[in-house]
Formats: C-alpha cells, sequence, structure tokens
C-alpha cells in the first residue's frame, strides 16, 4: 500500500457536494484531492442522442448498480390504496402482488455525480419547511434558515447558470435569476393553462440549463433528453461546471475510478487517512488536514459505518447512533394520458413548468402535513419517441399498431408531483449482514416505510394530477406511476442529520461532524427535511460553498 | 491478385459447401434443428406483430429475428421461457387451424397472437407474447428506416428549437 502526500483537503465524491466544495475551496488555494468511485464522461462520445438507438438506453451507466445497496423487505400494501398503485393501460399493474416493490434510487458514479443524469431543476426550499419541528411538529429543523443561504443560492446560480421566471413569487429573492427564462414547450403551455383553469398557477421552472451561451457552453437546444445526459454541455452538471473550474484554478486534483474503502481514524477523534483502491485495483492511502464525504445519502452512511475497527465499533462518527437514521425517499406520483391534439410532446426541457401551490408544508388540505409541487412530467417519464410509444402508449399490434403509431405520436401528456418525505422509525440506512460488494464491502441496506401521512400526501398530489389531466380534455389515462407500490427514488435525504443537538444529529450547521472535527459531510444526507418536492442539488451546492468557506476559514486561521 | 472466371467459380463451390453443410447439419443435427424451428417460429411471430404496410418494412426485413435469437442465446431466462412457450403455438395453431403456426396464414396468425395475448398475465402464452412484442417493438421503432416513416428523428444535434410552437 502507498500513502500520497497530504492534501488540505480530501473530498469523496464529486457531485453536486463534492463538486461544489471542490471549486469553493480550490478557488481559494486550497490544496483539493477528490476521489470518485466512477468515471470520467465524455459528454460527445457517451451520450449518444444523434444515434437512431437513442431510446434503447437510459443515462449509460458504467459501473454496475446494482451491487450496492440491497433492500430490507417493504411493507404490505393496503387494499384501500389500491387506486394508488402503479399501472400502464397495456401491461397492467406494475407489481401484481400485495407487497411494495423495491426498485432503485437514481445515483450515477462518475465524475459530476448525479447530476449527469439530473433534469437540471435548481429550486431553493420553502422556507418554512426547514422549520418542520417547532412549526408543525413532526421531523427536525434546519440549523440554518433561509436568509443564511440565501446568497449561497445565488453565487450557485450565477456560476452555474440557472435560467428562471423574472417574476417568480414562489421564494423571496435578492437578485434576479442570471439567465432569461426558458420558455414553456408548446405541450407544458396547454398543461399550464389546463391547471389554470382549474385554480391552479404555473409558471416556467428554474432550471440549471442554459437558455444562453454561457463561457464556453451553448444555449439549450431543446431536445428533452437531459436525464440521459447532456451532449452540448448546456446542462449546468457539475462536471461542466464547478469541477473544470476546480482543475483551472491548479489547487484541484480529480481521480476518477477510485473506490474509497474505509476512513482510517486514531483515538482521538481524528480522521487520519482515507483508504481507497485506485485505478489499477491498488491499495492506497491519502491523507488531509480535512477529509468532505459527499457520497449520498445512502453511500455517505454507508462509508461511515463500514469504517469501523476494535476501538469504533460502530463506525466513524456514529456515536449519537443517528448515521443512516431519518432517511427521506422520494415521494412521487405520475399520471400520462393521450390528448386529441398532436402536442408534439417529445420537444422541449423536462419539467419545464411548474406549480408551487402546494409546496408549503401547510399547503395541502385535510390536514396532511407536508408540500409537495407538480411539474410537466412527459419527457421525465421518457415518453420521448416512438420506442416507448410502441411499447407502453399504443395497443396491440400488425397493421392497425402501425396506423395508430403515426396518428399517436406526440399526443402523450404526463403530469408528474413529488412531495415531502418526513423521518420514519422503520426507513433507515444500515449494512447489510450477508450481501457484500465486488470488493467485501457490505451493502447498504434501505429500510423505507410509508405512515398513512405520507399516503394521504401521495393521493391528494395523484387526485390534483388527475385532475389537471382531466381539465386539460384528456379522456383517458394510459399510465400512472406510484412510490406507493414500488420504491423509486430520485432524490434520497436524511441520514447524516444536520443539527444543533449532538444526540439528535451528525453535523452541526457547518456541516462539520459534531465530534470529529476534521470530518465534514457535504451531500443530501444532512438536510433535516427534504422540502415539499423541490430539487436538492442546488441546495446541496449552496450549502457546499458555505462549508468551504467555513473551511477555509479554519484552515487559515 | 485479379479475380478470374475459375477463382470465382471456386470460391462459388467453397461457400455453396458450407451452405450445404450447415443445412446438412441442422437437419441431421436435433439440437440445430430444434434452434432453426425456434427462428421459423420466431420469425413468423415478429411478422405478424410486426408485417410489412405502406411501405413500412416487415420485423425480418431489417433483421428483428436476428436480434431477438442473439439475446436466446444470450439470456438464459429468455431461452427458457422461448423454449417452453413455443410448442404452444403449434399445439395451438393444430386444434384451431389443423397446421403448424408458420404454415398459418397472416389472419390465423392473427387469431393465435390475440389468443396469446388475452391469456393469464403469468402464464406462458402471454409471456411469449409480451416478450416478443417488447423486443421486437423496442428494435424496429429504432431502426433508421422505421424512424423515417414516422417522421421521426434522434434527438441531436437539431435539438427542437420549435418546441413551444404547435407541431407542423
Amino acid at each position: 500500500m502507498t500513502t500520497q502526500t497530504q492534501f488540505d483537503v480530501v473530498i469523496i465524491g464529486s457531485g453536486a457536494g463534492g463538486g461544489a466544495s471542490a471549486w469553493a475551496l480550490a478557488n481559494k488555494g486550497v490544496k483539493v484531492l477528490v476521489l470518485e468511485a466512477g468515471p470520467h464522461y465524455d459528454p460527445e462520445q457517451d451520450y449518444r442522442l444523434h444515434s437512431p438507438e437513442w431510446e434503447l438506453q437510459g443515462f449509460p451507466d458504467k459501473l454496475d448498480k446494482t451491487r450496492r445497496y440491497s433492500f430490507a423487505r417493504l411493507q404490505t400494501l393496503d387494499r384501500k390504496y389500491d387506486h394508488l398503485r402503479s399501472w400502464n393501460h397495456i401491461s397492467g399493474r406494475a407489481v401484481p402482488g400485495r407487497v411494495r416493490r423495491p426498485g432503485q434510487y437514481s445515483h450515477v458514479q462518475g465524475v459530476g455525480g448525479t447530476t449527469l443524469h439530473f433534469t437540471g431543476e435548481a429550486h431553493r426550499l420553502h422556507p418554512d419547511s426547514m422549520n418542520m419541528k417547532s412549526r408543525f411538529g413532526v421531523g427536525a429543523d434546519w440549523p440554518v434558515d433561509y436568509q443564511t443561504l440565501e446568497p449561497y443560492y445565488q453565487q450557485v446560480e450565477e456560476f452555474v447558470g440557472v435560467a428562471g421566471p423574472a417574476n417568480q413569487t414562489a421564494r423571496v429573492r435578492v437578485n434576479p435569476f442570471p439567465q432569461p427564462v426558458h420558455s414553456l414547450s408548446y405541450a407544458s403551455q396547454q398543461l399550464a393553462r389546463a391547471g389554470q383553469s382549474i385554480g391552479m398557477r404555473w409558471e416556467p421552472n428554474s432550471l440549471a440549463v442554459l437558455s444562453q451561451a454561457k463561457d464556453t457552453r451553448p444555449g439549450c437546444n431543446y431536445c428533452g433528453q437531459c436525464q440521459r445526459g447532456c451532449p452540448r454541455r448546456d446542462k449546468g452538471s457539475v462536471d461542466v461546471t464547478f469541477l473544470p473550474a476546480a482543475v483551472k484554478s491548479g489547487h484541484c486534483t480529480i481521480r476518477a475510478r477510485c473506490q474509497v474503502n474505509r476512513l482510517v481514524a486514531d483515538d482521538k477523534k481524528h480522521v487520519t487517512a482515507v483508504e481507497f483502491l485506485n485505478e489499477q485495483g491498488v491499495a492506497e492511502t491519502v491523507t488531509g488536514k480535512i477529509v468532505m464525504v459527499a457520497c449520498g445519502a445512502i453511500e455517505t452512511p454507508r462509508l461511515l459505518l463500514n469504517s469501523r475497527s476494535g476501538t469504533i465499533p460502530d463506525g466513524i462518527g456514529n456515536e449519537s447512533r443517528q448515521v443512516g437514521r431519518h432517511f427521506m425517499e422520494t415521494l412521487a406520483w405520475s399520471s400520462a394520458g393521450l390528448h386529441a391534439e398532436n402536442l408534439g410532446s417529445h420537444r422541449g426541457l423536462p419539467a419545464d413548468g411548474i406549480c408551487w401551490d402546494f409546496n408549503a408544508p401547510d399547503a395541502i388540505p385535510g390536514g396532511v402535513i407536508g408540500g409537495m409541487r407538480l411539474s410537466t412530467f412527459t419527457l421525465e417519464n421518457d415518453f420521448a419517441g416512438p420506442v416507448n410509444y410502441a411499447t407502453r402508449v399504443v395497443k396491440g399490434w400488425g397493421v392497425e399498431h402501425k396506423r395508430q403509431m403515426k396518428q399517436q405520436l406526440g399526443h402523450v401528456i404526463a403530469i408528474g408531483a413529488i412531495g415531502e418525505s418526513l423521518p420514519h422509525k422503520d426507513s433507515y440506512i444500515s449494512l447489510d449482514r450477508r450481501q457484500r460488494d465486488a470488493l467485501g464491502r457490505p451493502l447498504a441496506q434501505i429500510h423505507s416505510f410509508l405512515d398513512d401521512m405520507a399516503v394521504q400526501r401521495l393521493a391528494f398530489m395523484a387526485q390534483k394530477s388527475r385532475a389537471t389531466l382531466k381539465a386539460m380534455g384528456v379522456k383517458s389515462l394510459i399510465e400512472e406511476t406510484s412510490t406507493y407500490d414500488i420504491f423509486h427514488s430520485t432524490h434520497v435525504f436524511g441520514t447524516c442529520r444536520m443539527g444543533l443537538d449532538p444526540t439528535q444529529s451528525v453535523v452541526n450547521d457547518h456541516c462539520q461532524h459534531h465530534h470529529w472535527k476534521n470530518l465534514y459531510i457535504v451531500d443530501a444526507s444532512v438536510f433535516p427535511s427534504t422540502g415539499g418536492g423541490e430539487a436538492p442539488s442546488l441546495t446541496i451546492e449552496a450549502l457546499a460553498l458555505r462549508t468551504a468557506e467555513h473551511i477555509h476559514a479554519q484552515l487559515t486561521s | 491478385m485479379p479475380f478470374t472466371r475459375r477463382t470465382v467459380l471456386k470460391l462459388a463451390l467453397f461457400f455453396g459447401a458450407i451452405a450445404g453443410g450447415v443445412t446438412l447439419t441442422r437437419f441431421f443435427n436435433p439440437q440445430r434443428r430444434q434452434v432453426g424451428q425456434t427462428v421459423d417460429k420466431v420469425t413468423a411471430f415478429v411478422d405478424t406483430l410486426l408485417p410489412a404496410f405502406e411501405g413500412t418494412p416487415s420485423a425480418s426485413d431489417i433483421g428483428i429475428p436476428a436480434i431477438i435469437m442473439k439475446k436466446y442465446r444470450r439470456n438464459q431466462r429468455f431461452k427458457s421461457m422461448l423454449l417452453r412457450a413455443e410448442p404452444w403455438l403449434d399445439t395451438t395453431a393444430q386444434q384451431r387451424f389443423a397446421e403448424n403456426f408458420v404454415d398459418l396464414n397472416e389472419a390465423q396468425r392473427n387469431d393465435i397472437v390475440q389468443l396469446a395475448s388475452q391469456a393469464p398475465m403469468r402464464s406462458l402464452p402471454y409471456q411469449l407474447f409480451s416478450q416478443l412484442r417488447e423486443e421486437s417493438f423496442r428494435f424496429y421503432y429504432s431502426h433508421p428506416e422505421v424512424l423515417t416513416h414516422l417522421e421521426s428523428r434522434a434527438p441531436q444535434p437539431q435539438g427542437f428549437l420549435n418546441h413551444s410552437q404547435p407541431p407542423i
């Protein structure tokens, strides 16, 4: 085993949190090493959106993602919620049985992390959702408030290039969005009009996608395939924004395909080294004055829990036994139907339109706590081309199927909703006692439970989605997807909670571990609450910049 | 080396012998004969799902059976399903029309496909129908010739700069 020269900061993970931290620190002259488990992606070569076969593959993952986590048995499905189950008008119910099915969480291992695959939604959290405990008696409060994060939100938006509406009322802003708003696609315009006809306010979404050229990156050309990776680099993923700028500073080294095995510690609650397998599969250690973990709310607790030793039997940073607890997932719903008019709905940006009316934690009527948002979902749900139409939309086969393919292409319209996920004692991440990955490390095991409040929130999301499509004139639905019967998380949160009380949280308000002073966590595992459907990347990046500022002050003091 | 008439004849004989050998091997080797029959049934099935129509190619016109047989060779679960399900095609064809599936006319094949599509979801006939439908449609609708007929194209490099306008 070889040991590398000491860095000021070693960052594990190169996604939203790791990438933004690397830039903020390297830009100030701090010597940074970023270790990334996955490979580099070359946008022009890897994202094959110009090929006729573009639709056969989703995001081109280069690493096997199925060998990193497992599921504990999920809950039994209640017959009274059968109207919330996933189905398709051709293939029937997605889950024929009565037990919730394990799906996946959208996690990319690669330089840039899951931002390589995200749709670019760039949301600030609802200020009230940061006070869930004190305002609503559930979950936990954030130890930082919206006003504290506001300048960091702005800094990220300007650096990445976020486009949004000039008159957005959902959040208090000191400055306008740095890029002009994207126009809604024709299909989304019709959906927004339908929503407005039943009293909902729809507006263009705020997106980390360029509406006009910025530096060397061109403006978007609305191909609609952000989730398959952006070959043009107009989407503000971390690999084309923070990381190249960090490297350009001359103070940041990125090493891809380096799998971190564990953190090494002394008996003074100090992380002394990071052990990893390098690009050639050879064991290495590296030392840093500070170690930042940014692997996401499943891999981060896994790494800490796997960093056990004789003197640290519960894993590094787990004195309060809070690591892995308070796991929060994505509560999601979508409804899709066929519109009589050809909307050309394969065009435009995914999630280009959004409705924030029910985003506040107390906005859903009937005593349901926790908010949600609705957005256009046709492209997020991949109703994007002939393959999906042939297999999911147009029934039958033969000559009639071919006729209908020609007639129905472009007619699908889908709406989606994402809601608040609150902590529950039965939702957490642990180490799998039996299953291990290729390197012999225990897998993370996902425990997930949706309580009645969560299902009621989901029911409201379904009701509003169906009502909007009905108002648009959609006569019959063709598919609905729900996280009630399938665990499927685009975002995961909460497993190394940020807080002021060391017995109830893992890190403090600067994302610094309460006891391990040279250990920081900068991903959504520190979120005490999820918000009412906001995408987390902007908040992760804002927190990372604030944390980097704190670390820089520590290193220079 | 210039190709003389004699060389061409020699090559034709050589490749003809190979092709003949393959046919004979298939005839005398039950396993190969079985695979050959499977190919024939798969071809007939996917051409029923995707017939040539108004200038569009059939599934076999663009090589879909070969793609499915590639999956058959590589995916044990798919192979097992296909091997267990395909006798149903001939049995049912014999019961209804007194002929094997590959010998039926288009309307008769459609009748058999209809039966498979209406079978219980976990039954072999339904699995045969749904998996062949999924596989053949996926590859058919990502073929350049088919996309041209549908007036569809890959999203890049042009994108859809007219996205906010009604489609033309």
